[in-house]
């Protein structure tokens, strides 16, 4: 999608028109139509669905921000959305488990629950919503102007593959008067190029090479296995990256500042410092309405080491796609953060264990093991 | 009356403040040392990075929300304990402020 001339000449009369504007309240306005005629384009279920969600989600956030029952506006705002996900995303999928278990009523014997055409963005657009209700019920924001809020839900730079922004950033920048500088178009047209290379050059070419190993993994050698996981965790780093530096670029054009999403993510230390450089936005979105709040339901060492990584990273790998090898690839991870848990307190009683891990080679092995663990990783995710 | 009072002594005030700034900062430190941190040896001081230098790990930062809000009674949502926000002591307690 962001790789097709279609997109790009979508985002040139945009911006020209953009500017041409000089009110920024009519900017947003023309913004989230120019979205939304580009949602309409590529998935009209997409815009449907968009419109109908940002109304409902903008009124909770209302509700949230002047209600006294703020916990139930929020409850039942965040149940509507997961069920909205639930419904497209995961019911088909779940079919197998479900029909059998319907069919023990009488009225719902013979029952199936048919894979449903997912619209386009709808895992993304969904958690932004989430994130948006439960920020206004924390006090972080406000619920603000409904234009801003649908510009912010409907932003065609970032609406298919992320970032995963929150409001309380491009907020501001969307109602502040923007000013145009040169330096936006030449930033943008920058950070566009980068991007297109990391995709087109960089993830696409190793996709060509490497792809017939993909494709039957287990019946070649073990180094031919190595090499293909190998090019895999390269191809999807430079695809995703790509995409991401895209959406950053795009967004500049319009003055817009968008977070980053990855940060070197393959010299990490650690696999938590891995999900705090990779897909940033997901990540730290499972750290603030998942992680944080699961942990702090139960203070049983169990609980907070071992069960809350893995339902965290399961939901996380789960997100990615209604498959168990997602939710494998996960729950990999999840035991990956609940092992670090468990050498952070060993570390903690050995003191010549602390000093040792604090020596530079010991800091180069462990950058090898992350990479090592999550390439292991990867192989669910190619599967 | 009171405000009449602090309007005049505004040294008054700023002493209690610093006061509690120095009793948060000390209460803290006393924590991190105690229950958080990798070689309990090191010494800290309002300025030293715990997160980047590798001595506390982000797991931590949950324990931390506990404590700030059990110990000092200010609940600092998720999105604000993040590792650049909590990465030193000075800058834990500037946000703490913010959310008292």
């Amino acid at each position: 999608m962001y790789t097709s001339l279609a997109f790009y000449l979508h985002l040139a009369v945009s911006v020209l028109i953009y500017w041409l504007i000089p009110w920024q309240t009519w900017r947003t306005a023309f913004l989230s139509l120019s979205s939304l005629v580009f949602l309409l384009r590529a998935d009209a279920n997409s815009f449907y669905l968009v419109l109908i969600l940002t109304a409902v989600t903008w009124f909770f956030g209302y509700q949230i921000g002047q209600s006294v029952i703020k916990k139930t506006w929020h409850h039942i705002g965040v149940i509507l959305l997961v069920l909205v996900l639930v419904i497209y995303k995961y019911l088909g999928w779940l079919d197998d488990i479900l029909a059998p278990l319907l069919n023990l009523f009488s009225g719902f014997s013979g029952y199936h629950f048919d894979k449903l055409l997912i619209p386009l963005g709808l895992s993304y657009v969904t958690f932004k919503y989430i994130s948006y209700l439960t920020d206004i019920y924390w006090g972080l924001i406000k619920h603000g102007r409904f234009i801003d809020f649908l510009c912010y839900g409907s932003l065609f730079t970032i609406y298919i593959a992320g970032p995963i922004e929150r409001f309380e950033r491009p907020q501001p920048q969307i109602d502040n008067k923007l000013v145009f500088e040169s330096a936006l178009l030449e930033a943008g047209f920058q950070r566009i190029v980068f991007g297109l290379f990391k995709k087109l050059v960089l993830a696409d070419w190793l996709h060509y090479f490497i792809s017939p190993i993909w494709q039957n993994l287990a019946e070649n050698s073990f180094s031919m296995q190595v090499v293909g996981v190998l090019a895999f965790a390269f191809n999807i780093y430079f695809d995703f990256s790509g995409y991401s530096d895209i959406a950053i670029g795009s967004s500049r054009f319009f003055g817009l500042t968008i977070m980053e999403n990855f940060d070197n993510p393959y010299f990490a230390v650690n696999i938590s410092q891995f999900w705090r450089k990779w897909h940033i936005s997901l990540s730290d979105w499972i750290r603030d309405y998942l992680f944080f709040p699961l942990s702090r339901m139960n203070e049983k060492m169990i609980w907070q080491l071992i069960l809350v990584p893995l339902i965290a990273m399961g939901l996380c790998g789960l997100w990615h796609g209604a498959s168990w090898s997602f939710v494998l690839w996960g729950l990999w991870h999840g035991a990956g953060l609940s092992l670090l848990q468990f050498w952070g307190r060993f570390k903690r009683r050995r003191k010549e264990i602390a000093h040792l891990s604090n020596q530079p080679w010991f800091n180069r092995f462990a950058a090898a093991l992350t990479f090592s663990f999550v390439c292991i990783g990867w192989i669910w995710f190619i599967g | 009356m009171k405000a009449a009072i602090l309007a005049t002594f505004p040294r008054w005030t700023n002493r209690k403040k610093v006061n509690g700034s120095i009793f948060l900062q000390e209460k803290l430190i006393a924590f991190i040392r105690d229950e958080l941190i990798s070689d309990p040896d090191v010494e800290i001081t309002a300025d030293t990075p715990l997160i980047s230098s590798g001595l506390m790990d982000s797991f931590a930062l949950v324990t931390l929300q506990a404590f700030i809000e059990k110990e000092l009674g200010v609940k600092v949502p998720a999105p604000r304990i993040t590792v650049d926000s909590f990465n030193t002591i000075a800058r834990m307690i500037s946000i703490i402020g913010l959310h008292r």
